[in-house]
Order: structure tokens, then sequence, then C-alpha cells
């Protein structure tokens, strides 16, 4: 059976682009719990992996607190940033790496980032965007241009999701 | 070209608990995130029931009786405890009177009698009584974080009545460890869900890693 043409899944099911349709599945009015929770997961699950970690540490306050999505869609989401978060990310290399990830976590302070989502930000950096294997001597920049598209992606999530206790 | 010292912001820094060293897998491993608490369920009960003057239990009430687990009237008592410390917080009558059930305990399993005549009952009611003074106690029920749960972890998990002030910090720290412990599912803590004794066992904890906002249970 057809979706009616206002039912607000078709709407949200026409939304190809993973993000937007991510975080259309939280904000969309009428939709149903279950819609919303398999929605955000297939959306997560169509992004980079790296945008997909960060997308869903700044989706997740939402999902804890404020009934939007199922209790395993919430638990797929944390999931996702509980390793992260609880183990850091190990940096393979030699010294050049370990000087990478320092400049990469001191690049990641002085962005506009609080603490934590620095924190956060540089184990998914750490985890999905260290440099392979390089020639002795050679100097390994922080991935600057990564780290502005991961903070855009910060800035897109709070504009369209709004403070997430405002309501709650 | 990178910056100077001199040209850095007081903030930027790189905190104390990065870079372990090298090791055999990596040359840095970069931070965990947020504040970490740990719960474990056999030093929170046994600190709990300490309050009341059981120092000891018998070893019957810690050796499996359902396999891991804690005997269900040991989770009904500290939940007691909990909901007196609680009632005291906020200069309320304590409606908790567990003299005998207490009696019981140090008497041994067999003064308790089978072990799902009512205690699992009992103490899933207290729980879910606890998930109410949470809310008015710790400033909400909604934690913003993960959690996992570690087999092989032990942490001392004591709630300690220091004097009149005393009371407020036992009670909140006694109803974020036994809440956690009661509505944990890994990787998450919800209070949307019923309490479980699952995570109350005789080996193990539960690791709690908030992630701030101000919004803790």
């Amino acid at each position: 059976m057809a979706l009616a043409d206002d039912d607000p899944l078709r709407t949200l099911l026409a939304v190809r682009e993973p993000l937007q349709r991510a975080l259309l599945s939280l904000t969309l009015p009428g939709l149903p719990m279950l819609a919303r929770g398999d929605a955000l997961c297939t959306a997560l699950a169509a992004l980079p992996p790296i945008d997909a970690a960060t997308v869903a540490w700044f989706v997740l306050p939402y999902l804890l607190g404020r009934p939007l999505v199922s209790l395993a869609a919430t638990e797929t989401v944390a999931g996702m940033v509980s390793d992260i978060a609880f183990l850091g990310v190990g940096v393979s290399g030699y010294a050049p790496h370990r000087t990478w990830a320092l400049d990469v976590r001191s690049a990641l302070s002085r962005s506009t980032l609080c603490a934590r989502d620095a924190e956060y930000l540089h184990g998914v950096i750490a985890k999905h965007a260290t440099p392979t294997g390089q020639v002795t001597g050679t100097v390994l920049l922080p991935p600057q241009d990564l780290i502005t598209h991961l903070i855009e992606l910060r800035d897109t999530c709070i504009s369209a999701l709004g403070s997430p206790w405002a309501d709650a | 070209m990178r910056g100077g010292i001199a040209s850095r912001r007081p903030h930027d820094h790189v905190p104390v608990l990065h870079n372990c060293g090298p090791g055999s897998q990596s040359v840095y491993r970069t931070g965990t995130v947020g504040g970490q608490v740990v719960a474990e369920p056999l030093a929170l009960v046994v600190s709990l029931l300490a309050l009341t003057g059981v120092t000891v239990l018998p070893a019957a009430m810690y050796a499996p009786v359902q396999e891991r687990q804690l005997h269900p009237a040991l989770v009904a008592a500290a939940a007691g405890v909990t909901l007196d410390l609680a009632a005291k917080a906020t200069g309320t009558a304590s409606t908790v009177d567990d003299r005998e059930l207490l009696e019981r305990i140090v008497s041994g399993r067999r003064a308790l009698g089978r072990w799902r005549d009512g205690y699992p009952d009992l103490a899933m009611q207290r729980l879910d009584e606890l998930r109410d003074y949470a809310t008015r106690i710790c400033g909400g029920t909604r934690l913003y974080g993960v959690v996992r749960w570690m087999d092989f972890m032990s942490a001392p998990s004591n709630v300690e009545l220091s004097g009149e002030e005393g009371v407020m910090d036992a009670a909140q720290t006694a109803l974020f460890h036994m809440t956690a412990l009661a509505y944990a599912a890994p990787p998450i803590v919800s209070f949307r869900r019923a309490p479980s004794l699952q995570y109350f066992r005789v080996q193990g904890a539960l690791e709690v890693r908030n992630f701030g906002h101000g919004h803790t249970a």
C-alpha cells in the first residue's frame, strides 16, 4: 500500500542525503518512534564512517534526553561513540605520527569546540584519518580541512536540533 | 608553519592524560572523554548495609544464589537504606522499616527462606522508588553518557556518613550508584525502562562515563 501524500514518512524517505535525513528523522513532526529510529540508524550507516561517528556524538544527547526514538536505536548510536569515549584511540606509526597526533589535538583546542567535543573528535580523527606510513623526515600536517568539516557537522546538528535540554 | 607557544591561547594545551607513551601497538593514545564513575555492586551493597550495623554478611548472601547475582534480599535491603538516606536528605519521614529483614539477612539464607519468595518484587519496587528520589535530589534522571559492564573490574564503591552535612552526599552517591546499576543496559542507562536486578552481581563493576552538560542522574 502506498504512503499517503501527506504522510510525514513519505517526506522523510524522499530525502536522499544521509545527514539531512538523519536530522529530519529527529525533527519532523508526526513520525512514529520506530520510523524515526530506523531512519536515523540507516542514515548514519550511509554516512562516511568519520561523519557517522561525529554525527552520532552530537545527536546522542538528544536521544538520551527525550523519548524520540526507541531505546534500541539509542543504544546503537551510543555504541558508535562508546569505544572512543571509554578507551581513546591508539595512533600507530613512528615519531612523526606522535607529533601529528599532538598537533591535531592542539589544532582542535584552538577551534571553537568545547573541551569534551575536542577530546572526542581527536579520537575520531585518530581512528579514521591517521596518516599511513611515510618517509622519514616528512612532516605530517594536521588535517585542517577535516577539522573544519567536522566543526561544520557540529554546527549543522546544533542548528537543526537546537539545545538538547531545551524542552526535555 | 605552526605557531609558537606565545601565539597559542591559554587553553591550548594537551591534557595530562594524553599520550601514555609509546607502546607495542601505538606511539600515542588519545584521551578518554568525560568523567568516570565505577559502581561495584557488591562493595556498594556491603557499605550500605554497614550503615545499618550489618557489618559482616553471611557468605551465603553473596555466594552464587542465581549463578553470579546478589541475593535479592540484599538488593532490597540496600535499596531500603538508600531510600532512608534520601528521606533524611530531603527532610521527610522514612517509610522503610527493615529490622526484620536485616535480622534475617544476618541469620543467613535459611532464615530468609527461598530466595524467590517476595524479595525480588520488594527489590524492584524499591528500585522504582529510587528513580523518583534521583529526580529530586540528583537534578534529573538523565545521564548524558555511556556505560559498560566489566566482569573483572574491582573498585571501591563506598557510601559513608560523615556528620549531618554528609547525609546529602551519601544519599546522592547511593542514589547514583543504585539507580545506575538498576537501570543500566550497556551502552546506556535509561530510566525509561523498568528496573532490573541483572547487574547486581557478586563480581564485576559498572563503568559510567558521563559527558557532562550538568544533567547527571
